[in-house]
């Protein structure tokens, strides 16, 4: 029932988003007949583009009309290129969202056994050492810290290509290697984060009456937290890793560029300086798509950590 | 030799001993008894035993079990004796147990850890266990995680935990006092049952006279770190050789000195017009759905209840948990509104739900945990003037504050303090004085006694008396425990399920019920005697 009703809010969000995105974008300055004839078009040449666009319509009528054809795979086609917009979304896709899985995996691997050890050290020195660190790692912006990693390990010791993609399909092992830099580049900020949330809710974890059951059970300290402390430690940390989500898609936006990767980001910000409309609408839709699923696998996972939500 | 040594205990936070220079002995199934009051040191002491103080705190002294040094003894073999040799009952069962780990693997977790069993082993043990302390349906419930047990499963799989090992010595900390009585017997009588038949030695914790008297060989009296009493269970509390104790057992209400009730004179039959009518109210809660093709669950808090309070009377309501009484408290004072039936306090129609603003004036609330009530960051004074301004009463509010003060017996250089500078006791006083801020006539006070220890208890029931002849007052006195009920009730309600199954008064219902659930009620409640036990099988 529960997962009935929270499909049910996907897809009415879903629908909220796309008329965010489709108004956003019709607001905005910059028409893309002029676009795409140029300035020193003729008026009479643009109206009929217009018409040719169906950009003389109302918008509920446009937007009516784009997002049917957007639910069925059809984003349209970019006015810069001509090209269907959908199947570079796709192409573009291959190369995000595993750079965006290989940093949240990369984060996982960073921030839980350090903020697992930072609690259990409470107040000590091992403690002091991660929340400097952690401080440090808020404090670098991911395009800075790709250019010292690009500096260090691609120009330096030219282990990591610089930049580039070579595509899945061309080298899979080379496109790995590819991926790596921008992927600890993103890591970086976002362990930091996440490293400070872990800690935070493994101590507030540790401080349960039944983690003090566990111990006068006879298991040692560290045997209650990993057997009774880390599962429900890991429900706060899990809204946060949801939420972290977006704010990573965000991050390759500008990563893609430094490392010259053909990803969803790089598309926008192209698509964007080109006053391709169509492009940045059908892009960003698809981004807010892949976040609000992000959020339903949360929410549905949340259910799977603790079995009081799924009694009521 | 004995089983447990315990020799000049001292447990310190910084220098200041919480713990003060303690001695005492338990042999090989004895049932020792460790009374006191919040901050007395009593679950200190049970921790230093299990070696798990908070590492702010440390112990000195000497403790012993069956000649081995436990204090200062290595963590590695410290974990070997917890659980093994050693285990804890804890208080609240809910909090205590994992929430998302399964009854069973929790039971069976000590005999994994301690006897090297495999996971098919263990889990039937568990099974057994579970069985033993008297939970139906063992193998599925070792399936469900904690909060789909009640509280009394719950303190029943706890007891099972700590029993799974065979331990020598079981320590109990105020085990039953998260409860409502009627279960409360039944795991008393449940954990009596187990250390007897297994010989396991007890060590019960608690602020609860009747429990301990009933559960108990031997007794010490804690107060402030210190054993101020110590003896034979039954000669402890007859002859009290300490003033202290003497004062506790005096703070026993009368109901629960034995078996027989204390007959209680019939005031006169209420007249005139009632102050609160009640007329065939009904409050259902909706559940969410649970199937697209069921129709949403529906809870009867209330279920018909009608009952007219007279002014100048101090009427009870008592029932368990989950009974309906503090909805009923909350619909005469307008916090929430019936789904069916009428409400009416004072001429005022509560039910109707338009602005209850002449109600406040009328009606005030005293609530059961005088820590979450206050605002912590408003001072007393704020706190107590704070109706006055919003009621927007005109006068000399400081005055009137100070005279509130006095009236509950608070110095009145308090109202520029923090609630959290008081003492539970302090903190319940100061929420009267709020709620008599506004002058009502009526006071509905729901448990506003029960998170406080007995001897406070005693002194907040002769206060609430003092007010209410002094304010002129009509009292709701709604309580779980029956003999605070009858000590300072005249009339009463008994709820089950949403619904009145007995009324009358307090003497006559209480003395001789005549439904069997205020008679299993009645006799719950724990007796000096012990005579709310069901007859131990082991004892036959």
């Amino acid at each position: 029932m529960y997962v009935i009703r929270r499909i049910g809010v996907f897809l009415f969000s879903l629908i909220l988003a796309s008329m965010l995105v489709f108004g956003v974008m019709s607001i905005l300055p910059g028409d893309p007949a002029i676009v795409i004839l140029g300035t020193r078009a003729t008026p009479e040449a643009v109206e009929s583009l217009r018409q040719e666009l169906g950009l003389d319509r109302p918008i509920p009528v446009q937007y009516a009309d784009w997002f049917s054809d957007a639910i069925r795979g059809d984003l349209g086609e970019s006015v810069f290129t001509g090209k269907a917009i959908a199947p570079q979304v796709v192409d573009r896709l291959k190369v995000t969202v595993p750079l965006a899985v290989f940093a949240l995996t990369l984060t996982m691997l960073i921030s839980f056994p350090l903020g697992v050890f930072a609690a259990s050290r409470h107040r000590q020195a091992g403690d002091a050492v991660v929340s400097v660190v952690s401080q440090l790692g808020l404090a670098v912006p991911a395009f800075w810290a790709g250019l010292m990693l690009v500096t260090l390990f691609a120009v330096r010791l030219r282990w990591f290509p610089a930049s580039g993609f070579p595509g899945w399909g061309e080298s899979f092992f080379g496109s790995v290697e590819a991926l790596i830099l921008p992927a600890i580049a993103l890591a970086i900020v976002q362990s930091a984060i996440i490293t400070r949330y872990v800690r935070s809710a493994v101590l507030e974890t540790l401080r349960e009456e039944y983690i003090r059951t566990a111990r006068s059970k006879g298991l040692t300290q560290s045997q209650a937290l990993w057997r009774h402390g880390l599962r429900n430690a890991s429900i706060p940390v899990l809204t946060i890793l949801g939420l972290q989500f977006g704010a990573l898609l965000a991050g390759t936006v500008v990563i893609e560029s430094v490392f010259v990767l053909p990803g969803l980001g790089k598309m926008l910000l192209d698509g964007i300086s080109r006053r391709d409309l169509p492009l940045v609408q059908g892009g960003a839709f698809v981004i807010v798509g892949i976040i609000l699923l992000i959020n339903l696998a949360v929410d549905l996972t949340y259910r799977l950590l603790d079995p009081r939500l799924r009694s009521h | 030799m004995s089983l447990l040594d315990v020799q000049n205990l001292t447990v310190s936070h910084g220098g200041l001993a919480l713990v003060n220079d303690i001695s005492f002995t338990v042999e090989r199934g004895q049932r020792l008894g460790i009374i006191g009051e919040s901050g007395s040191g009593k679950t200190l002491t049970a921790l230093a035993i299990l070696g798990l103080l908070a590492d702010n705190l440390s112990a000195r002294g000497s403790i012993t079990l069956d000649g081995r040094p436990l204090l200062g003894l290595d963590e590695e073999s410290m974990c070997a004796v917890r659980g093994d040799n050693i285990s804890m009952i804890f208080q609240e069962p809910m909090t205590a147990l994992n929430p998302v780990m399964r009854i069973g693997r929790q039971v069976a977790e000590p005999l994994r850890l301690h006897r090297d069993l495999d996971t098919d082993a263990a889990m039937s043990l568990a099974v057994e266990l579970l069985d033993s302390v008297g939970i139906e349906h063992p193998e599925r419930r070792a399936r469900s995680y904690p909060h789909e047990l009640s509280g009394g499963q719950r303190q029943r799989a706890m007891i099972a935990m700590a029993l799974a090992c065979g331990p020598d010595l079981v320590i109990a900390d105020e085990p039953t006092t998260a409860l409502d009585v009627t279960v409360q017997a039944q795991v008393l009588s449940v954990l009596r049952d187990q250390v007897l038949a297994h010989h396991t030695a007890l060590i019960l914790i608690t602020h609860d006279l009747p429990v301990v008297a009933s559960m108990t060989d031997k007794v010490i009296v804690l107060r402030d770190g210190e054993i101020v009493d110590r003896g034979p269970t039954g000669t402890v509390f007859d002859g009290a050789s300490s003033t202290y104790t003497a004062e506790l057992v005096a703070a026993v209400p009368p109901m629960s000195r034995s078996s027989i009730a204390e007959a209680k004179p019939e005031g006169d039959a209420p007249a005139g017009t009632p102050l609160v009518e009640v007329r065939d109210v009904h409050r259902q809660y909706k559940l969410r759905r649970t199937s697209l093709f069921e129709t949403r669950p529906v809870i009867k808090a209330l279920d018909g209840v009608s009952v007219d309070i007279y002014p100048g009377e101090t009427f009870g309501i008592v029932g368990e948990s989950g009974s309906g009484k503090s909805t009923l408290a909350r619909l005469i004072v307008g916090l929430d509104r019936p789904t069916s039936g009428e409400v009416h306090v004072d001429g005022i129609d509560v039910s109707a739900g338009h602005s209850l603003r002449p109600l406040r004036d009328v009606a005030q609330m005293v609530f059961q945990d005088p820590m979450g009530s206050l605002d912590p960051r408003m001072r007393v004074g704020e706190v107590i003037a704070e109706p006055l301004r919003s009621l927007g009463i005109a006068g000399d509010h400081p005055a009137r504050v100070a005279g509130l003060l006095e009236a509950v017996s608070l110095p009145t250089d308090v109202v520029d303090r923090y609630p959290h500078e008081f003492s539970g006791g302090q903190r319940q006083r100061i929420a009267i004085a709020r709620a008599l801020a506004p002058g009502p006539r009526l006071l509905v006070a729901d448990e506003p006694v029960s998170a406080l220890d007995m001897s406070v208890q005693t002194v907040t029931l002769e206060l609430l008396r003092e007010l209410k002849e002094q304010f002129d007052l009509t009292m709701i006195f709604i309580s779980h425990d029956l003999s605070v009920v009858h000590e300072i009730c005249e009339r009463v309600i008994v709820l089950e399920h949403g619904r009145i199954v007995e009324r009358g008064a307090v003497g006559t219902v209480f003395g001789s019920p005549k439904e069997p659930y205020t008679r299993t009620l009645v006799e719950a409640i724990p007796r000096l005697d012990g005579s709310f036990l069901t007859p131990s099988s082991a004892a036959r």
